[in-house]
């Protein structure tokens, strides 16, 4: 499986001095260089964990679903971290510094495919992380457990296709029978699946991805597509403001913007890309042991429930669905009916070739 | 050696040593990168030059830089030359509504203009009222302009400003009295003495935007992408830190020549200002 | 000399400012005539409205009443760069950027006169002002007397109709001054241009002038020949602001008209004025000090004590204090046979008739 480029036996001496310049200037805490072992508890009591987040409200739901109610059960101290570096790179980082700037956090699945391929990932404690509440089958991977997930769907305005909008993603380019300005996000993995399935590839068949015939099916709707999406909030802003009527959308904000924002988005399940997110601890973490009780928290049916009905990311844990009130359960990407007619993404396909496609996908873009 | 000449490289020394530390190292460190991660030769660049993506993508960022450079000086100079000529009330008006987004946040500043200029935003809305039809104004290259321009602006405006409030007010009056009707005085006489102050903006504001792509990339559509947003990408998401490097130092390099070019163009004497008043011996 | 006696002429020049506390005259019904190629100054103190008024000359300022006239022609609505007058600012304004001879050469090329004609008129201007061998310096090269005598060729280059100053010389050191004033005379004679001087030294009005406008309030207080506004003030701004004056209080006493009496602290002593006297009326009488006779106790009509005694090299100044408590300061020209009076010493002193004038 593992190919990859010798990018780990590149971490020399140098590139240490030269990473440790880069990032010393402004990373707080002295907290040990090459820092092995956990130190979770000790002589200071119940301890402390450092969490990687992304801010904003993704931020603040974490806090209420997972990290106060943590608190007060464990009395282990939350640290919430800021990033929008969440990936594999950031964990490279630590593991060539002996930085850590957080203990545990959630990555895409490519991105945990990266970190794994590498070795940077502790193996997860399945007695700390224990299976009663949860769906392991689902959740329990080697060195990481998936919490929330995510789709990419397709969504249109009921408001503008009043007879019914795009059920796939061959009625997406159909600008004929669906005409109006598009949306999809600046991302290789929707747009080039998306393009794979509406020239009638099947699922099982998309991957290794045939670019060739990819780019050549988006270049039909090139034009068609008004907006190239950068982040969640801008997709909720664009289908708000008409700016785009019909096309794609990340599975829990097109929720959100029905059920909070109140704009007539209406999800096409059918054909969705489900990724899951994972909570991985980086290699030699320092508050390891208490980043795995957080996580066994975290991926537990309430929390994850509460999670999902703040934040519209579907839970991974099929237990939680039921704790879920039944209008936000319905646009939950992982409700049963949902899920039934989505597949998931090939994470390993993504985590190798990721670099090249969004190479040869970027090029296409701004040609 | 005499005090006076000791004391000068003492005096300049330490914020010598800052920047070794702190610009000279990582670059050199960085332009080292890119002949060494993943292997070492030129495989980094040869890539870069031979998927045309790079090259489109930094001709791309050239030209928009420009173009925002060109609207800014064109916007920025009479609003500098308003601010510098005329006192109180006018002065700190074009000075607020100058400095005042400025201090805003970028992000906001760029949702902001999402809204005004979306479909259904004023604009649009204004004219469609009158019975034109509204072209699209944002996630093209237009939107790309208008908010980086609406982003740099003060930038140009405050260069020229500087320089122009030390422009001797009788110099002007000076050209009339000698027979200069009022746009030759200006082009004789006032242009010249503020030519560092566009300088100055000119190139602050071209080697900001260069390095830019929020704001490009929220409010422009899919060919505004900028060369940052691809280094940043080959930084945080594809981890490919030596071709990383190799693209900026390839942008490094590209500035660099634009600016010799400029240099020669409008002489060294445009980057500094010929002192205050006349000196009186 | 001297051509066309109004080759300028300010008839009821007028500039109003509008503010919050009212209406300010800078310049209020100011009317006067200079002959061609005359000298004449605006003399008066800061805010008096000189600068304004030149201004006004040049187009830079726009009146609010009033006409300005030149050769017979109104030029109010001329715009400033087609009215043909030179003007030497305070700060000389001299392009930074340009060389001397290319600063000289500015309003010819903006004439559109050829090249070669431009070579030869710039030389022959910088070599009038002396610095033909400065001609590829640049003005930030230039010591300040330097700088003024190549803003002075930059406006007389082009044969204006007019040469206006305004205060040329003030942010020179006195030595360099007084050359520069000759110079500046000197230059003005040889080409005979008409030349309007704003100034605020009384000695340079006075030198350089054939005529001087003293102003106050916006308004021309008197205009005549240094001669005629020192000896004879038209009235007591003109008289205190020019030179210095004792104003010594006196009352009438009837005297036939050609030679009116006044007594002044017991003393008699007569005086000159322009309009009739009654007896018994209190007046002021204005004397210069260089008038007043000082002489020993008894021989002079007035008696007095010498409060100070100041010694100025060319001149002594004694002030007197008479009987009334008035002080008179006498100067006394420190000739070798003049004679001296010490502090505290009694003296006695009168002036001519004609030197004491009342004014009001």
């Amino acid at each position: 499986m593992s190919h990859h480029t010798p990018h780990d036996r590149r971490v020399s001496r140098r590139e240490t001095l030269q990473l440790g310049g880069a990032l010393a200037l402004g990373l707080t805490g002295l907290a040990g260089c090459g820092g092995g072992g956990s130190s979770g508890g000790g002589s200071k009591g119940p301890g402390v964990v450092r969490v990687g987040t992304w801010g904003g409200d993704y931020t603040a739901a974490q806090r209420k679903a997972y990290f106060a109610p943590f608190e007060a059960q464990t009395g282990i101290k939350v640290e919430t971290v800021e990033s929008a570096n969440l990936n594999a790179a950031a964990i490279k980082a630590f593991e060539a510094t002996g930085n850590f700037q957080w203990d545990v956090t959630d990555i895409a699945a490519g991105e945990y495919q990266t970190a794994v391929d590498h070795g940077w990932l502790e193996s997860i404690d399945y007695d700390v992380v224990k299976a009663g509440d949860k769906t392991p089958e689902r959740q329990f991977k080697q060195y990481g457990v998936c919490a929330e997930s995510i789709s990419d769907v397709i969504v249109y305005r009921s408001d503008v296709f009043r007879s019914g909008g795009p059920r796939s993603w061959a009625d997406v380019w159909d600008t004929g029978a669906f005409p109006g300005p598009r949306l999809l996000w600046k991302n290789p993995y929707p747009a080039l699946e998306g393009a794979l399935l509406a020239d009638g590839v099947a699922p099982q068949d998309l991957y290794p991805l045939d670019l060739d015939r990819a780019l050549k099916r988006l270049d039909a709707i090139k034009d068609d597509v008004a907006v190239w999406f950068e982040s969640g909030s801008q997709s909720q802003q664009v289908i708000a403001n008409k700016n785009a009527v019909l096309g794609s959308m990340w599975s829990g904000r097109a929720a959100q913007s029905r059920l909070v924002d109140k704009v007539p988005v209406e999800i096409s399940w059918n054909q969705g890309i489900y990724t899951p997110s994972i909570y991985v601890v980086p290699k030699g973490a320092p508050n390891a042991v208490n980043a795995m009780k957080l996580i066994d928290f975290m991926a537990g049916a309430k929390p994850l429930a509460r999670f999902a009905e703040l934040t519209f990311y579907g839970p991974t844990n099929l237990k939680s669905l039921p704790h879920i009130d039944p209008a936000t359960r319905k646009l939950m990407n992982t409700d049963e009916a949902n899920l039934s007619v989505q597949f998931e993404r090939d994470h390993a396909y993504w985590a190798r070739n990721l670099d090249a496609v969004t190479e040869r996908f970027t090029a296409w873009l701004t040609s | 050696m005499t005090r006076g000449r000791l004391a000068t490289p003492l005096l300049v020394a330490p914020a010598l040593a800052f920047l070794a530390v702190v610009l000279f190292y990582p670059l050199a460190r960085t332009v080292e990168q890119s002949f060494t991660d993943p292997t070492t030769g030129l495989e980094n660049y040869r890539h870069l030059f031979a998927s045309g993506v790079y090259v489109r993508v930094l001709l791309t960022t050239l030209l928009v830089s420009g173009l925002v450079t060109g609207i800014c000086l064109l916007l920025g100079y009479p609003l500098a030359y308003t601010a510098a000529t005329r006192g109180g009330g006018v002065r700190a008006l074009v000075l607020a509504a100058v400095m005042i987004p400025f201090w805003t946040s970028l992000l906001v500043r760029t949702y902001a203009w999402q809204v005004i200029l979306g479909r259904e935003g004023p604009i649009a809305s204004l004219l469609d009222a009158v019975g034109v039809a509204a072209p699209q104004l944002l996630y093209n290259r237009i939107g790309a302009v208008v908010g980086m321009v609406y982003v740099m602006l003060p930038f140009m405006v405050l260069s020229l400003y500087a320089v122009m409030r030390d422009v001797d007010p009788s110099l002007l009056r000076a050209a009339r009295s000698l027979g200069a009707p009022a746009g030759r005085a200006f082009r004789h006489v006032y242009l010249p003495q503020t030519l560092p102050g566009v300088t100055g903006g000119v190139l602050l504001v071209f080697v900001i935007s260069i390095g830019f792509y929020v704001t490009p990339a929220l409010l422009g559509g899919r060919k505004e992408v900028f060369i940052a947003e691809l280094i940043q990408m080959n930084v945080t998401e594809t981890v490919q830190w030596g071709f990383a490097s190799a693209l900026g130092v390839v942008l490094l390099l590209v500035t660099l020549a634009l600016l010799a070019a400029y240099d020669r163009l409008l002489g060294a004497e445009s980057m500094f200002a010929a002192g205050r008043r006349e000196g009186r011996a | 000399m001297p051509g066309r006696p109004d080759y300028l002429a300010l008839r009821e020049l007028t500039k109003t400012f509008a503010h919050r506390h009212g209406t300010h005259h800078a310049v209020d019904g100011v009317s006067l005539e200079v002959a061609e190629g005359e000298f004449v100054s605006l003399l008066g103190p800061s805010g008096s409205g000189k600068t304004t008024t030149l201004m006004m000359i040049a187009g830079f300022v726009a009146p609010s009443a009033g006409a300005i006239v030149v050769d017979d022609r109104s030029i109010a609505d001329v715009p400033p760069h087609r009215r043909n007058i030179g003007v030497v600012f305070q700060s000389y304004a001299l392009f930074p950027k340009m060389t001397v001879a290319a600063n000289v050469g500015f309003p010819l090329r903006m004439r559109g006169v050829s090249r070669a004609r431009v070579k030869e008129q710039v030389t022959r201007l910088l070599t009038l002002v002396g610095l033909e061998a400065y001609a590829d310096r640049r003005p930030a090269q230039l010591s300040g007397g330097q700088q003024q005598r190549v803003a002075l060729a930059r406006a007389l280059v082009f044969d204006p109709g007019l040469l206006l100053l305004d205060e040329p010389m003030s942010a020179l050191d006195r030595k360099l001054r007084e050359q520069l004033q000759l110079e500046v005379r000197r230059i003005q004679r040889t080409l005979n241009v008409t030349t309007l001087y704003v100034t605020h030294d009384q000695d340079e009005a006075m030198l350089l002038s054939d005529r001087v406008a003293i102003m106050d309030g916006g308004r021309v207080q008197q205009l005549g020949t240094p001669r005629e506004v020192y000896t004879a003030p038209a009235n007591r701004f003109v008289a205190q602001f020019l030179g210095e004056t004792n104003v010594v209080p006196a009352t009438v006493v009837a005297g036939d008209a050609g030679s009116p009496r006044a007594t002044v602290a017991g003393g008699l002593v007569g005086f000159a004025a322009r309009r009739a006297t009654r007896a018994g009326e209190r007046v002021e009488l204005f004397v210069r000090p260089e008038q007043v006779t000082l002489a020993a106790a008894g021989e002079r009509a007035l008696a007095g004590r010498v409060a100070q005694a100041l010694y100025l090299g060319d001149t002594t100044r004694y002030r007197v204090r008479l009987g009334d408590g008035t002080l008179v300061t006498a100067a006394v020209a420190n000739r070798s046979d003049a004679p001296r009076f010490a502090a505290e010493q009694q003296v006695s002193l009168d002036w001519e008739a004609a030197s004491a004038r009342v004014l009001d």
